[in-house]
């Protein structure tokens, strides 16, 4: 057990010393250990480095560290070699002879697992070179790629908690409160509202206990920045919130966090044992005489436990719902207590600017939103991953320089960004400045930072149809609006794409999207009509197309288009092996013929034939 | 405690600070629909037939008259266009569940929404009985907060997600923490609890309890749920004397 730090200048030896320990190993491998590049079976790529490393007798020479996500999620297992910032991806387990002969033995190169750049071809050795990295700018990201998320000392080691020192020793709550607002942090968690102000109205709310709350229940599908960073980096989301409970007086705090997140959830858990043992949590805090405790919430799953009332009601144990809070959770929160309630990742921007000051994070980022805001960015791109990028970045920096574009030589359609409850912006929007007032004025959020590539083969009516389902499913059916009107709204989306939709659906649509967003709740139902609304208002040709003419023009709503058999067919025969439904018939080298009564649209012909003799529309 | 100005479809009053508009109303004689309020429970707001148009300074929104509570000077709008808009719109998606219930006949008639549904019954899409059973429900909550706010039994609760919610007693089961006062029953603003008394047996045929009833010691009338009045005996200790009369021969039997 580590020796209790009571002291700022016993934290500050301690961290010289981790540093220099650091700068003695001349060679590192960093692997990344996030739950993508697990997917992709780093932890075999690990055992095999380990491995040969022993083998050689190499274990002074160098080592073998994991870390947490480094972001390029697509092309894992990801690696960088030091010295010279080397990148790797696609490492597989039989590739670490090579990486320790040629890189470690010699500092050459292994070509194959270097980076190819999807435009140029050309290969790229230097993960900062990559334009999937350079136009990022990793502030709070930056040390989830450097450190071991279980191993508190590397987080020491890069200047971990020296911000939470300097809070307890050189700052009266009010002064942290202040930079915060300086900051123009605002709640990453899709809110966006000042996290300043809110940690001040807390502050200022009456209560012998305060509760300290991180809002870690991250539902949004394919969205995974809060968990990466609960992963990689869960030291600097605790000390966001000592730092939090210092300004506001918070006496309790609590992580609210998904089941379906084990590593998070196992890595939290290690992190806040760790910092109890060296002192950082828990009683007497740097033996300042603060005392500050953090309890771990699991989440069972449900995606409106994200909302504010609802996480609260499910920590006291009641259904996950939420209820009217006309009289703030700051002032009555959990058990009716003065709450503050923070995402993981306005959490983890916090140690950065106690550090740098709130001046310095103001300077990045557009006038009304500041610092950087890390995406999920997936979908009909070339690099698929984590990207942490300075508001004000455009939509098209985005998609093209950082996510290489779109591939197969699609055209881009849509981006949807803010989870399932944002909405889809067109090409035109593309040199839009991201932050949160341009998102709202075109029509879409912010989110939690969702964001999903869509390309020519995407249909728009089936994308909102997707979403409208999916919160549907998830509303948790408390008030009418929400509960009937999603339901209703789904099932006219289900008629305009099976060939159902008639005149006037869309009227119809839209005053029952302002009945939701107006009479619902809670955010769920009051962003729910978004994804719809977005769509209506961008790609309305492609409505009316399904209404109208009875025809999608992505050729996805499978109601709508028809498999027919071209003069190209010669009558090779596979296409009858592979229907399921016995669909087609044609003697042996004649020309097939699909019967249409029979087809089920599987699509199963059209991928199969070699003679292009297949038409889809 | 303070005193907050509030106008009302041009009518002005002072009320106590956090008094809900609903209450305000009230007082000035103006009549706001509800469904899911009842002034012996807590408020719920979940109905949002009471949406109402409020106004502080350059802030505007439509907030449940049930529970927004008044703190400072505000001006509210109940029969503005837009909340006769969505409050249409609400009554249209509470006959799409409840087609043949008269209480949602009756608002749709007022409120002017043409009674022949626009949306398709529930049930019809689920072709379920379930569905079909609990329709004329419109999931108000009135007897589960009854049931635990003033009875104390907590017999029955919400169950399910979004449109598969639901009011159930534990399991879908007869459970002992019902005591069949049946006060669920007495609030329910649509009857679809189903309670029946067959003279020495009491049904609720939603929370499937049947229990036996005790008779008047004086009169004979089935008066008393067994269940009820082991809450007498055990939890009260009022005598069997007292509690085996019925109401009506009270009054003779204890001069």
């Amino acid at each position: 057990m580590a020796e209790k730090l009571t002291s700022r200048q016993m934290l500050l030896d301690l961290a010289e010393e981790l540093a220099g320990k650091r700068k003695q190993v001349k060679q590192t491998i960093t692997l990344c250990a996030g739950t993508g590049c697990r997917a992709s079976s780093c932890m075999d790529v690990h055992q095999a480095l380990v491995e040969g490393v022993k083998k050689r007798s190499w274990g002074d020479k160098v080592e073998i560290r994991t870390s947490g996500c480094h972001g390029l999620c697509e092309l894992g297992p990801l690696m960088v070699v030091q010295p010279g910032n080397v990148f790797y991806k696609g490492v597989k387990p039989e590739d670490a002879d090579a990486v320790l002969d040629e890189t470690v033995g010699k500092e050459e190169k292994v070509e194959k697992l270097l980076y190819e750049d999807s435009v140029s071809g050309d290969k790229i050795v230097h993960w900062h070179d990559i334009p999937f990295y350079k136009k990022q700018k990793r502030l709070v990201f930056g040390a989830n790629g450097e450190i071991n998320p279980n191993i508190i000392e590397d987080y020491l080691a890069v200047g971990g908690y020296q911000a939470l020192a300097k809070a307890l020793g050189d700052m009266q709550p009010d002064e942290i409160v202040e930079q915060v607002k300086i900051s123009g942090l605002r709640g990453r968690g899709g809110g966006g509202f000042s996290t300043g102000i809110k940690w001040e109205s807390c502050k200022k709310a009456k209560g012998d206990v305060k509760y300290i709350l991180c809002n870690a229940d991250e539902g949004d599908p394919g969205a995974f920045m809060d968990r990466s960073i609960l992963e990689g980096n869960p030291h600097v989301v605790i000390e966001g919130m000592i730092i939090a409970a210092l300004a506001i007086g918070g006496t309790d705090g609590y992580v609210y966090v998904r089941n379906e997140y084990p590593l998070a959830v196992k890595n939290l858990a290690i992190a806040l044992d760790q910092a109890r043992d060296y002192g950082l949590l828990g009683e007497n805090i740097l033996g300042s005489g603060f005392n500050f405790e953090i309890k771990i919430n699991r989440g069972g799953g449900a995606f409106v436990c994200g909302e504010s009332t609802a996480l609260m009601a499910s920590i006291e144990g009641r259904p996950g719902e939420p209820r009217a809070k006309f009289v703030h959770t700051v002032e009555k929160g959990l058990w009716d207590k003065p709450t503050n309630l923070n995402n993981v990742e306005t959490y983890a921007n916090v140690p950065w600017i106690v550090t740098n000051g709130g001046d310095e994070y103001a300077k990045i980022g557009t006038e009304g939103s500041k610092g950087t805001k890390i995406f999920s960015l997936v979908g009909k791109v070339h690099n698929s991953g984590l990207i942490e990028v300075p508001m004000g970045i455009t939509l098209r920096e985005i998609v093209y320089d950082i996510g290489g574009g779109i591939p197969g030589g699609k055209k881009f359609k849509a981006v949807q960004t803010g989870g399932p409850a944002g909405g889809c912006l067109p090409e035109d929007k593309l040199d839009l400045p991201v932050d949160f007032d341009n998102l709202w004025e075109a029509g879409t959020i912010m989110g939690s930072g969702g964001l999903i590539v869509m390309d020519e083969d995407n249909c728009m009516v089936d994308v909102a149809k997707y979403f409208t389902k999916f919160l549907m499913d998830e509303s948790c059916g408390k008030c009418t609006p929400c509960r009937e009107g999603l339901r209703q709204l789904y099932n006219i989306l289900v008629d305009i794409s099976e060939g159902r939709g008639k005149e006037g659906d869309i009227e119809v649509l839209e005053g029952l999207s302002e009945a939701i967003e107006t009479g619902s709740i809670c955010g769920l139902g009051q962003a729910a009509p978004i994804p719809l609304k977005s769509t209506i208002r961008y790609f309305r040709d492609e409505y009316e197309a399904h209404i109208k003419d009875k025809k999608c023009p992505a050729k996805v709503c499978k109601e709508l288009i028809t498999y027919k058999i071209t003069d190209n067919c010669n009558g090779c025969g596979l296409c009858p092996r592979v229907c399921p439904a016995d669909a087609i018939t044609g003697a042996k080298k004649e020309l097939h013929v699909i019967d249409q009564s029979k087809c089920i649209k599987c699509g199963a012909c059209y991928e199969a034939c070699k003679f292009d003799a297949i038409s889809k529309g | 405690m303070s005193k907050v100005p509030v106008t009302i479809d041009g009518k002005t009053i002072e009320v106590p600070y956090d008094t809900t508009v609903l209450d305000a109303a009230k007082k000035l004689g103006i009549h706001i629909p509800t469904l899911c309020h009842n002034e012996n429970v807590k408020p719920y707001g979940v109905c949002r037939i009471c949406l109402v148009e409020m106004h502080q300074g350059k802030r505007e929104k439509l907030v449940p008259a049930c529970v927004f509570p008044l703190r400072k000077e505000t001006e509210i709008l109940t029969n503005s266009e837009k909340v006769q808009r969505v409050r249409r719109w609400i009554i249209q998606l509470m006959l799409a569940r409840s087609p043949e219930e008269q209480v949602i006949l009756d608002l749709a008639e007022k409120y002017g929404v043409e009674t022949h549904a626009r949306f398709a019954p529930h049930w019809k899409e689920e072709s379920g009985e379930r569905y079909r059973d609990e329709s004329s429900c419109i999931l108000c909550g009135q007897c589960v907060r009854v049931c635990e706010e003033i009875v104390g039994a907590s017999a029955i609760a919400f169950e399910g997600r979004g449109s598969k919610r639901r009011v159930v007693s534990p399991f879908n089961a007869e459970n002992d923490m019902c005591v069949a006062c049946g006060a669920c029953a007495f609030v329910c603003p649509t009857n679809c609890i189903g309670f029946v008394d067959h003279g020495a047996t009491r049904e609720l045929k939603r929370w499937r309890k049947k229990t036996k009833m005790i008779a008047c010691k004086t009169c004979g009338d089935y008066f008393l749920p067994e269940s009820l009045a082991k809450v007498y005996a055990e939890k009260m200790n009022i005598s069997e004397d007292v509690y085996s009369v019925c109401p009506d021969c009270r009054a003779s039997v204890f001069k």
